[in-house]
């Protein structure tokens, strides 16, 4: 199950809009100072960059384990009823 | 001011009808395709009780796709063999290809249910695409936004309320926020980014990358098949030009043959992404 590489691109949308309009509502409330924005999306895209690797490294644990769902042993019972 | 700018955006020649009398050396600049191109005319009306049906060409289209899947697939399984031959043998190709290539692989167990609901998505979005390329339709009925926004729709209003009955309705949303293998602090900053991106930004996306898919080489299309027609002229470069742009026209309806099937068959998979993130929680 690659989920990871598949939730890279919408991570990093939602990290980098969450943290900009973090950042702009505050610069809202302080009194106009628009580096904020641009600080939060800094951040958002640094936190769902770390989101991204950190999945990617589970799986390939996952993987390098062999306890992957591949192979658990109903799937091989279902595969059995299939060819017979 | 106002009248320049209008002028400036529909220039000489340029009509619904794609500009015909336009040509290079005829004193109009080229009438390059816009977003109007995706605009369509209802070609009838559908008057029932008080509801008013439009039909335009992408309507058509879309009945038209449900016909022949309908049709193709009725006709391939009307009498099943056990040695399939000739239309059986490719309906089922098919549907190998959905259920061992997609299903099992990608949802894992429990994908076999879904199989149907891939299939189908696979072969509806892939003739929808293919339109594109079809003599006579040349339109590509997933570049109109609202059909890959329905189809997403559909596919999120199935991993959502799948994801709550297998694993809870809270639970479904706690399990997604928080993802294993993150320092306990880090859930502060993160858990709200899990959230948007699983719950806003899936289906967004995942409309997206089919509909931009389409729009884009729908345009590309257009425009060098345009170029190819406006640059015919009694003139060298306008003849090498235009022989030029048919050549790309050409090397490019290849090219979307193989990115209609490509986004089909990513479009299924990312379907199938969802379902199993729903059935299966990560660990």
């Amino acid at each position: 199950m690659d989920n990871a590489a598949w939730t890279i691109s919408s991570r990093m949308i939602a990290g980098i809009a969450l943290y900009a309009g973090i950042g702009w509502v505050i610069s809202l409330w302080w009194g106009n100072r628009p580096a904020l924005i641009a600080i939060g999306a800094f951040i958002g895209l640094g936190l769902s960059y770390y989101l991204i690797f950190t999945g990617l490294a589970r799986e390939e644990r996952a993987r390098q384990v062999g306890s992957g769902v591949h192979h658990d042993p109903q799937d091989a019972e279902t595969d059995r009823k299939d060819r017979t | 001011m106002f009248a320049e700018v209008v002028s400036a955006s529909a220039p000489a020649g340029v009509s619904a009808s794609g500009g015909l009398n336009c040509h290079l050396m005829s004193g109009c600049g080229f009438p390059a395709p816009g977003a109007e191109i995706f605009l369509f005319e209802d070609i009838f009306t559908l008057q029932l009780a008080s509801l008013e049906f439009g039909f335009s060409k992408v309507t058509v289209l879309l009945l038209l796709g449900v016909v022949l899947i309908v049709g193709f697939f009725t006709y391939a399984f009307r009498k099943p063999k056990l040695v399939p031959r000739g239309a059986q043998n490719v309906g089922e190709v098919g549907y190998v290809f959905i259920r061992d290539g997609i299903a099992k692989e990608t949802i894992g167990h429990g994908g076999e249910k879904f199989v149907p609901f891939l299939f189908s998505f696979f072969f509806f979005v892939w003739i929808l695409n293919f339109f594109g390329i079809l003599p006579g339709a040349q339109l590509p009925a997933t570049s109109i936004f609202a059909i890959p926004v329905a189809f997403a729709l559909i596919v999120y209003f199935t991993w959502v309320p799948l994801g709550m009955i297998k694993q809870g309705p809270i639970k479904f949303f706690t399990n997604m926020m928080f993802p294993p293998g993150v320092p306990k602090a880090m859930y502060v900053l993160l858990a709200p980014i899990e959230l948007i991106s699983n719950i806003l930004v899936r289906p967004f996306t995942h409309a997206v990358r089919l509909f931009a898919n389409m729009f884009a080489g729908h345009l590309l299309l257009a425009t060098f098949s345009i170029a190819a027609f406006y640059l015919i002229s009694a003139s060298v470069i306008g003849i090498l030009g235009s022989v030029a742009s048919f050549a790309v026209t050409v090397a490019l309806t290849g090219f979307e043959a193989f990115i209609q099937a490509l986004q089909a068959y990513i479009f299924t998979l990312l379907a199938a992404v969802y379902i199993g993130s729903a059935l299966h929680a990560e660990h």
